[in-house]
Formats: structure tokens, C-alpha cells, sequence
């Protein structure tokens, strides 16, 4: 496809007349024309050389209005997915992990959650992913895209300290919500990475459901567990009594939900880059993608042209004669 | 052999010579030559303030009103289009005491739509908490770029609107250094006070927040007073509302130079009331710091530019150009 970078220089093409009204020769002068013999070889060389200036000046002017050739879009069929990073920035989220070994002055859950999500879209060029925040409010971070700088841009900024609630229900609405309208070219994944579970009322479960259902997307719930807090597979202690386990009735909930579903439980970093790279192994479905070919810049060719024409010229100003041989 | 040949150069007139010059352009652009530029371009934190006052629809020219945050964002964006390619760009939000990043700095050029995708999504619906203490959301905001960003500039789009409003004399103390970090507060909205628009969960206009409204809201205690000091006041303040003097107001909102001014006193950072994009584009660029960046200048358009007006000059007719000269001929009485 052939398109132009500044349409408005096109209106320059107007000065294609001027080699067609001035020829631009030399002229003697003569002292009766009629005497002269018609000549038609003279006449068709006079006319193909006004048309070689105008082709010239047509050739200068594409050149100056950047024509080029864009190619349209191939597809291509390869392995991955398209994955929204749905990740928690709660202000929990500054808090070290649960492990054994944890200690004082460990990396925060955030950051090394971050770290890791950042490697993870780096190994993974072809997929497009989308990335959402939450806390007390859902974040969009940015949209489902191929722009891979800009998405581990986001990953890393949601290593920043955090603030608020874990509103999980929002989140994962927000995230959803990404695909709508979007081709489904590849498997879609919801990558949910949080630190804790809220109850879910009702009717955004149930909406959650439907949004789950009509994207056809699998859910990963990577847990990052807390120190002293409980996670997803500690079903709620009667003994204890009320206990709202909030994590354990989210995991059931997904269970639930009639779509590929997977839970992680991270305890420390390497717990947590396992969980990652068993998400990147799962997710190596066929995907179809688009890839544009590089623009082919015309102004080269264009300046060619007239080249070929002003040296067409330029030769036959280099055979004009100066005065009338005997 | 040499001989002729300078004959020849001598018996050819200036329109070979100009057809030749319009040759040698061609050729040099199709080799695309170009220009190395060294320029300095900046790194800048975007943080916009969504508190929901930024929703008041007072920004923008007169007849096409829009709220201070759509205003912020699209000014945002048409600023970053008129800086050169380079330039970096990261996205932030602010509300209550804290920002939040969105997006760490990217280039501006390369990842544009990405930037345009992060900052048109900002919403006031993002917000975590409903108070707007900005003394502290700019110490967040240049605390983020000492972090995480160094090198970065600030550029903080806000009305300055506080909310509750600050006792006299309680200023939050900053413990930076002022002019550390460079920045500029980019004051949004109107001269006048207007009411906040409530907004609905579809972004619809519901109402309008109430002086009862925000007479309710929690607001920083004011300074403890002795009875002595209470007698000389005028009776016993004990049970009076404890409000900011002059907040009567406060669920109107304007654009609060004041405060910006306050801010930018205590943070060096330089204040501008949002105009146009270029004079943002202007006094960002003019902010210290940044890096240095080669800039490719192609001089194809120039060359074929200049090739294609020699070729021109080169069909002048004779006669006119015998004509020009009287055009510019006074005549002598």
C-alpha cells in the first residue's frame, strides 16, 4: 500500500505546469520564421523534453512528500498467549514474604513480584499483554499490547510502595474487561498475582463469572503468602471460631468457575519464580499474531527519477547552440 | 582537449549551470546524507492529580469546557508530541497523600501509544482515598523520582485545590532539598470558584458536593489552645468546629495559585498556569537536567527541496527575468 507523509505538499505538484508553459531553452533569433521548414522531429523533441522537466519536477515533489510503500500486516502463527498482569498494590504488598528464612529487610512481595513479572515478559516476545492494578480502586495500566518496553515499564512501576485495600473483584472485572472486543487470536489468561483475598459479594461474583465465560479466559492466581497470614489451601478452622478465610472461599470460588483455573502458592522469590515459569510453559498454545513488514521508504526511487531527468536536461542544454552556424 | 573544455564551461549559461545544480542535488539525496544534532532531552514523571475536584468542568477555552483532569491529560499528551524524539515520559497518579506510577518513564516517540493508552485511562474512579493533601502528594511525587526514577523532572498537572483546607501555620515540613529535583506544578482550572461535580459510577453528573458535605469531612485538628488564649479570642472555641479559617467555601474550587506558589516555595520546583501545549513543551524543555541524545537530521528533503527549485529557476523565461529588475525600480523625479 502506498501512502504519503505530508499530503499537503502534494498541492506542490501544481509546478509541473511550469516546465509544459516555459520550455527553458535557448533562443536565437531569427530573421523570418516562415521560411523555416516544419520540422516534426523538432516538434516531438520539444514536447519530450517539457515532459521530462514536468516528470522531474513530479519526481521531486513525491520525494519531498515522503511517499513510501507500507506493507499490510502478515500473520503469522507461533506459540503464546495474550495474558493481562492483574497484580496487587495493596499496602500489604511492601511486606517481605512468609518463608522460613524470612527476615527483617527481605525484598518486599511487590518488588520481587515485579522483578520476576518483568523477566517473565521479556522471555515471552510474541504474546501481547495487558496490564491492571488494584487496590482499593482498579488501575488500567495499559491495554493489551505488543509494545514490550512500555509493558515491563508498567511491571516495574507497580514495584512502588503500595496503598489501600485488596479489592480483588474490581481487579479481575478490569481485566476482563480487556478482551472485550478484541479478536481471540490465542489463549487468554488472566495472571492474577496478589498477596491476599477479599470476600466477593454476589453479584460481582456473578458477573466475574459471566465475564470469565464470555472471554474464554484461563485464570492463574499466583498467592503471595504473607508472614503469619494463611493462604488459599487452609480451609477455615471451626475450633478458632468465626472465621471469614476469605482466601480459602476465593479459591473455591475460582474452582468453581468452569475455566482452566490454577492456584500458586509463593512463600518466598524462588517459590514464585517457579510458579512463573510453570504459567510461561502452560501457556505455549498456537497463537496467530500480525506482524507488519518495516516501511519501504520511496523517496530514494522518487529522487532517481528525477535525476534520470534533470540529466536528460541537462544534456540537452549541453547541445544547445549558441548562435546559428553557417 | 582542456581547452575546449573550458570553452565549453564558458559558452553555457547560468540555466545549464542551474539544471547541472539540480542534478547534483538529486544524486546527493538519494545517498540520503544527514546531519548528527546532539540534544538535550528530559526524562519527566507525569503525575496527574484525580482527586474529584479535578472533575470540575472548568478547564479548557470558553464554549467547549472540559473537566481539569481531560484537559490535563489531552495537554499532556499534545506536549509530548511537540517534543523531540528522546524524550522520555512516565505516567503517576495522585490522590490523598501519595502517588501511585502507573508507568515508568518510556520513550516518548517510540511508545507513544502506549503513553496515550496509560494516560487517557486515568480516571477519577481510580482513586484509592477522596482527601487531597497535595503538600504531600508533591513530597510523594519528588520522593517516587528519588527512587525510582533518577534524573527525572516532575510535572504535576493539579488545581491545587486542598481538601480539608490546612490550618494557617501548619504547613507538612518537607525534608528534601529544595531544587533537587526540578519539576514544574502545572496549575489546571478556572479563576473562579465552581462547584465539584458528584459523579456517578458511569461518570454521569449526579450532584453537586455541598458546603454541608464538606463541612462533615474529617479535617487536620486545630492548634490546642489555652483557656487564656481562648478568653482573649472571644470565649470558649472548645466545642466550635474545628475548620480551617476562610474554608467556608471549600466545596467550591478554583485554581489555587496560592498553594502552587506555596509548594513550589518550598520544593524549588517552578509553577505555570496551564496554557497551550507549546508553552509547556517550552518550559519543559527548559527545565535542568536531562541527557544527551544524537539526533538524525536527513537533508534528502532539503537536497531534493533545493534541486527541484534550481530546476525551476532554470525554465525562467529570459524575458522575465530581463523584466524583474524594473519591478524594483523607483523612479527618479
Amino acid at each position: 500500500m502506498w501512502s504519503i507523509d505530508h499530503p499537503f505538499v502534494l498541492w506542490a505538484l501544481a509546478l509541473a505546469l511550469a516546465p509544459l508553459l516555459w520550455h527553458g531553452q535557448r533562443t536565437l533569433p531569427h530573421g523570418w520564421l516562415p521560411a523555416v521548414p516544419p520540422d516534426p522531429a523538432s516538434r516531438v523533441l520539444a514536447l519530450a523534453l517539457r515532459l521530462t522537466g514536468a516528470l522531474t519536477v513530479v519526481a521531486a515533489v513525491l520525494a519531498l512528500s515522503g511517499l513510501h510503500r507500507q506493507g499490510s500486516a502478515v500473520e503469522h502463527v507461533g506459540t503464546g498467549a495474550h495474558i493481562v498482569i492483574t497484580i496487587d498494590r495493596s499496602a500489604s504488598m511492601s511486606d517481605g514474604f512468609a518463608g522460613r528464612d524470612a527476615k527483617q529487610g527481605d525484598e518486599p512481595k511487590g518488588q520481587a513480584a515485579a522483578r520476576l513479572l518483568e523477566d517473565f515478559v521479556r522471555e515471552r516476545p510474541r504474546d501481547l499483554f495487558g496490564m491492571v492494578a488494584f487496590s482499593t480502586a482498579p488501575v488500567h495500566g495499559l491495554s493489551l499490547t505488543a509494545d514490550q518496553d512500555a509493558v515491563r515499564a508498567a511491571v516495574r512501576a507497580s514495584a512502588a510502595p503500595g496503598v489501600g485495600l485488596t479489592n480483588i473483584a474490581a481487579g479481575l472485572t478490569m481485566a476482563l474487561e480487556q478482551f472485550r472486543d478484541k479478536p481471540v487470536t490465542g489463549s487468554r489468561v488472566v495472571l492474577l498475582v496478589s498477596d491476599g483475598a477479599a470476600r466477593i459479594d454476589a453479584r460481582a461474583q456473578n458477573q466475574i463469572r459471566r465475564l470469565f465465560a464470555e472471554n474464554r479466559s484461563a485464570l492463574y492466581w499466583i498467592f503471595l503468602r504473607s508472614a503469619g497470614g494463611r493462604g488459599p489451601s487452609d480451609p477455615p478452622d471451626p475450633e478458632k471460631g468465626f472465621d471469614p478465610a476469605p482466601e480459602y472461599f476465593l479459591n473455591e470460588y475460582f474452582l468453581d468457575l468452569g475455566v482452566p483455573y490454577r492456584l500458586y502458592e509463593a512463600d518466598t522469590p524462588d517459590a514464585l519464580q517457579r510458579a512463573i515459569a510453570d504459567v510461561s510453559r502452560l501457556q505455549n498454545l498456537p497463537l496467530r499474531y500480525l506482524e507488519t513488514p518495516p516501511r519501504e521508504d520511496l523517496g530514494g526511487i522518487c529522487l532517481a527519477i528525477a535525476l534520470a531527468g534533470s540529466l536528460v536536461l541537462l544534456l540537452a542544454r549541453s547541445l544547445e547552440v549558441s548562435a546559428w552556424s553557417r | 582537449m582542456r581547452a575546449s573544455l573550458r570553452h565549453f564551461a564558458a559558452t553555457r549559461g547560468a540555466r545549464f549551470w542551474l539544471v547541472a545544480a539540480s542534478g547534483a542535488c538529486f544524486a546527493a539525496g538519494i545517498a540520503d546524507p544527514a546531519l548528527h544534532i546532539e540534544r538535550t532531552v528530559g526524562t519527566y514523571m507525569l503525575v496527574f492529580d484525580i482527586t474529584q475536584s479535578m472533575n470540575t468542568q472548568d478547564a479548557g477555552r470558553a464554549g467547549a469546557r472540559t473537566s481539569r483532569l481531560d484537559f490535563a491529560k489531552s495537554l499532556a499528551l499534545d506536549a509530548l508530541d511537540r517534543m523531540p524524539c528522546g524524550t522520555h515520559a512516565g505516567v503517576s497518579v495522585f490522590v490523598e497523600r501519595k502517588t501511585q506510577p502507573l508507568l515508568m518513564p518510556v520513550e516518548a516517540c517510540a511508545h507513544r501509544a502506549a503513553l496515550a493508552d496509560a494516560i487517557s485511562h486515568i480516571d477519577w474512579r481510580m482513586a484509592w482515598a477522596a482527601d487531597s493533601h497535595l503538600y504531600y502528594g508533591t513530597y510523594s511525587a519528588l520522593n517516587d523520582i528519588r527512587t525510582l526514577t533518577p534524573g527525572a523532572a516532575l510535572a504535576f498537572f493539579t488545581d491545587g485545590h486542598q481538601a480539608p483546607a490546612l490550618h494557617a501555620g501548619r504547613t507538612p515540613a518537607w525534608d528534601g532539598k529544595p531544587g533537587d529535583i526540578a519539576g514544574l506544578l502545572i496549575g489546571v482550572g478556572g479563576d473562579t470558584p465552581e462547584p465539584v461535580p458528584r459523579l456517578g459510577d458511569k461518570g454521569r453528573i449526579e450532584g453537586y458536593w455541598t458546603a454541608e458535605d464538606t463541612a462533615g469531612f474529617a479535617s487536620a485538628g486545630a492548634p490546642t489552645q489555652s483557656v487564656a488564649d481562648m478568653e482573649r479570642a472571644g470565649g470558649d472555641l472548645r466545642n466550635a468546629p474545628q475548620r480551617a479559617a476562610g474554608s467556608d467555601n471549600d466545596h467550591l474550587s478554583r485554581r489555587r495559585d496560592d498553594i502552587l506558589e506555596d509548594v513550589a516555595q518550598i520544593t524549588g520546583l517552578g509553577t505555570l498556569v496551564a496554557g497551550t501545549p507549546e508553552q509547556l513543551a517550552a518550559r519543559l524543555r527548559a527545565l535542568p537536567g536531562g541527557h544527551l541524545t544524537d539526533t538524525r537530521f536527513s537533508l534528502r528533503t532539503p537536497l531534493a527541496l533545493a534541486g527541484l527549485l534550481a530546476l525551476l529557476a532554470s525554465l525562467v523565461p529570459r524575458v522575465t527575468l530581463r523584466r524583474l529588475p524594473r519591478l524594483f525600480h523607483f523612479r527618479s523625479s
